[in-house]
């Protein structure tokens, strides 16, 4: 059973990930020094996407969604929610593979191939996943003290030349133009519709939606840490030019005694993103199991063998940019419209029956 | 099982023998000695290279001249005997040592304990030695181990349960624990655990810890096999079960958490800062012998550029003329340290000397002249077999040592992002492993456990101290 500590940090964990490394980017360069109030707008987004998501899942708290659809939708219609459920996690497991991958060997291992690191995040991706969900969620507990060295690392940035002006002015943007570049963040806050699958294994349901905005709190002043230090380092001009800004700024801190943090730093980065990977894994083989009744283990085998599969696939950069902005609108569809979609019904039901 | 009516004994004395000796495959070391007590021929049986002849003399035979009464019963009344009637339970009996003594017209036989008290003196383990602190340890004894436990724990509290296990080596396998403080839903589990060992012949305590782990074939043990009865008590006031093998000189502890295989009693016993000192030390130690090999090589033979020119320069000016790959180096120098330690356990003190010389001079300085090995790898090297040394425990510190060889690998082949995603299954493989259904690394309570010894601390041995 899951004390809500344990939750607090398998959220965490679920939303931070590879997302941190291209958010400022992203945002930035579509509203500038207005890119923090298009991420508290994208925050405030996921907290009334969280209280859909919490009671949908209290709908029924000793079933899973993978149950729960088929109870709303009937048999046919639930089983055919359940495999686009799964598709959606695989294609959103995949496409992170390539994007850490394609991290990793522009950052550091040059001349690895790309098989080999998909292979190497697979292995202990699915070490984990096969757990019983207790067990990761304490491993990602130990795994979240990464995130008090990031932040203790990231003050050290403001030793440096780091002008607050560059936040001026305020609000000079067109509103609608920071509220449209505000999905963009949102996709890097998801992580949360975790609990449509873990609701059963939680200790004290009724205090979940406490501890999963918390946890989002927690993950968006994270981001607009992150953001507002990017923003005041970068010029306009440097900010056109950095694809990965963190790691750009990581890289201009020079110590006595050690160089080049961007690299540390993202090889051990590695352990967020693939706290993701697990998530989705974990998720993904609870459908599975639900779908063909095998054990979850195996699921969590089955999974990481096609997504190998997938990997092995020489993939294009235009499949995978294009990959990229689809799994946008796949987010918003499978975390928002449809859970609220079975929410409705579900009330229906209720007040129906 | 059936028995025959030919199992009894019969009041014929003779053919008891007869049955008896028979039953016991006409041993040679079975020994027969005749007397006569109130006219009556009485017989003593018993195997010569078990029993204290002296003991018979004192406890049997001069209280059976003096012939203090008419049955044997009462002139025995000081030792104390089993009466037997069976056959099988004599020879059993005659083989754990016991003296059986036979009646003319007699279907009875007694059975005196008679055993003989060689043992070995107790003194201070070799594996754990301390400076401060008690210098008594465990010897290949069961009941002297648990007379050693409570003279510490002078309670009624304190428990001993016996169980036999296997039919041919019919050995004692004692469970200890405290009844206030232990967990009765573990100790039904241990209890349960040993109940299936019955059947095995059980010689080794590795047999044992086999059958207490929740999983056997994890690189960490999950019992915790100590000699020093002071570890042992003060893991029994912490709610754990000792369990003892007789004819081993070591207890073994569960359920116990990771972190109690990096303290030494010692540490209890020092100053509060001292103990965080050493505690913090262990912990350096371990992080630092599964990963700085494996550190080095990523940072040599791919992440050079994190290093300061300065640094830079003596790293590559020591590497320079070295023709192996970082890797080999590693195992290679990996491979002579375990050798050099295996064979100065093996040979005599006096010898094993001489391997440090060989392993010091010798090897150490000779192989990097000879350019096989760059400086610097052999004191990583040096570090990290130190490291694993300060490991209090000998089981747990070969594992740590032994965990370095995969980090090292995954390093040499994917950099720091091959020690991130070691360390990331070492993590999770430790917090999914459980001892006695305890979590063996309970992440969140690694802060309470100062407070947890302090506790310890004020109910053991503090109040020693005070006394």
């Amino acid at each position: 059973m899951l004390t809500n500590k344990n939750l607090f940090f398998l959220i965490i964990q679920a939303q931070i990930g590879i997302g941190i490394l291209t958010l400022p980017y992203v945002l930035y360069n579509k509203v500038q020094q207005d890119a923090w109030i298009s991420l508290l707008i994208a925050g405030a987004l996921s907290q009334v996407v969280i209280v859909i998501l919490v009671s949908l899942s209290k709908v029924s708290l000793k079933e899973n969604l993978y149950e729960l659809s088929s109870k709303l939708l009937g048999r046919f219609l639930g089983n055919a929610l359940n495999i686009c459920y799964v598709l959606y996690f695989i294609t959103y497991s995949m496409l992170l593979l390539f994007l850490v991958s394609d991290v990793i060997i522009t950052w550091i291992l040059h001349r690895t191939p790309q098989w080999a690191i998909i292979l190497l995040i697979l292995l202990a991706a699915s070490y984990i996943a096969k757990e019983h969900l207790l067990t990761i969620s304490k491993s990602f507990l130990v795994f979240s003290l990464l995130f008090a060295f990031l932040i203790v690392t990231i003050f050290f940035v403001y030793v440096q030349d780091v002008h607050f002006g560059r936040l001026l002015p305020f609000a000079s943007k067109e509103p609608l133009q920071i509220v449209s570049s505000s999905p963009q963040a949102f996709v890097s806050l998801i992580g949360f519709e975790l609990i449509l699958f873990i609701m059963p294994f939680i200790k004290k349901p009724a205090e979940s939606l406490k501890v999963l905005s918390i946890a989002n709190g927690f993950t968006l002043s994270l981001y607009l840490f992150l953001l507002i230090t990017c923003i005041v380092y970068f010029s306009a001009d440097q900010f056109k030019l950095v694809n990965e800004p963190l790691l750009y700024m990581l890289r201009g801190l020079s110590f006595k005694y050690i160089e080049r943090i961007d690299i540390i730093f993202l090889s051990f980065w590695i352990i967020p993103i693939t706290t993701s990977l697990v998530t989705q894994l974990f998720t993904a083989s609870l459908g599975v199991q639900n779908l063909f009744s095998i054990g979850r283990s195996k699921s969590v085998y089955i999974i990481v063998g096609v997504l190998f599969i997938l990997g092995m696939l020489p993939i294009s950069n235009f499949i995978k940019e294009s990959l990229s902005s689809l799994m946008t609108y796949l987010n918003i569809i499978f975390i928002f419209f449809i859970p609220t979609l079975l929410l409705i019904i579900a009330k229906l039901k209720v007040y129906k029956g | 099982m059936v028995r025959t009516k030919s199992e009894f004994l019969t009041t014929d004395l003779n053919q008891n023998i007869l049955k008896i000796t028979t039953g016991m495959n006409n041993t040679a070391d079975l020994k027969q000695r005749r007397i006569t007590f109130s006219n009556k021929s009485v017989i003593l049986l018993y195997l010569d290279t078990l029993i204290d002849k002296e003991s018979i003399e004192i406890h049997i035979i001069s209280p059976l001249n003096k012939q203090i009464s008419d049955s044997v019963e009462e002139s025995l009344s000081t030792t104390q005997f089993t009466m037997l009637t069976t056959l099988k339970d004599i020879s059993i009996a005659l083989a754990k040592g016991n003296t059986i003594l036979l009646e003319e017209n007699n279907d009875k036989a007694y059975s005196i304990m008679a055993l003989s008290r060689e043992k070995r003196a107790i003194n201070e383990s070799l594996n754990e030695k301390v400076t401060l602190g008690a210098h008594d340890g465990f010897v290949e004894n069961a009941s002297s181990n648990i007379s050693l436990l409570r003279k510490r724990l002078g309670t009624p509290e304190f428990t001993v349960e016996y169980l036999h296990a296997g039919s041919l080596t019919n050995v004692e396998i004692a469970v200890c624990f405290l009844d206030s403080t232990v967990d009765k839903d573990t100790l039904h589990m241990i209890k349960d655990r040993l109940e299936r060992l019955t059947d095995q012949e059980v010689i080794l305590s590795r047999q044992v810890q086999e059958a207490l782990e929740d999983r056997p074939f994890s690189p960490f043990p999950q019992t915790l096999r100590t000699e020093r009865p002071d570890r042992a008590a003060g893991h029994l006031l912490n709610g754990s079960v000792v369990v003892f093998l007789d004819h081993e000189p070591s207890a073994l502890i569960t359920p116990v958490s990771f972190q109690s295989f990096l303290r030494s009693p010692e540490d209890l016993n020092s100053r509060w800062f001292v103990n965080l000192f050493y505690y913090s030390l262990r912990m350096l130690a371990f992080i630092l012998s599964v990963t700085l090999p494996a550190f080095y090589i990523a940072v040599n033979a791919y992440h050079a550029a994190i290093l300061p020119v300065s640094t830079f320069y003596t790293l590559k000016l020591s590497v320079l003329n070295v023709p192996f790959h970082p890797l080999m180096e590693a195992a290679m120098m990996q491979v002579v340290l375990e050798l050099l330690k295996e064979a100065s356990v093996r040979l005599p003190s006096a010898v094993a000397q001489t391997i440090g010389t060989v392993g010091a001079i010798v090897i150490g300085s000779a192989i990097v002249q000879t350019n096989f090995i760059s400086n610097t790898m052999v004191v990583v090297i040096a570090i990290t077999a130190v490291s694993s040394f300060v490991i209090p425990i000998g089981e747990m510190s070969t594992t740590i040592r032994l965990m370095s060889f995969p980090l090292i690998f995954l390093a040499a082949t994917f950099g720091f992002i091959g020690i991130a995603v070691g360390l990331m299954i070492y993590q999770t493989h430790l917090v999914k492993l459980t001892s006695s259904g305890r979590a063996y690394l309970d992440s969140p309570k690694i802060l309470r456990s100062f407070k947890n010894n302090s506790t310890h601390k004020k109910k053991g041995l503090g109040k020693n101290a005070h006394e």
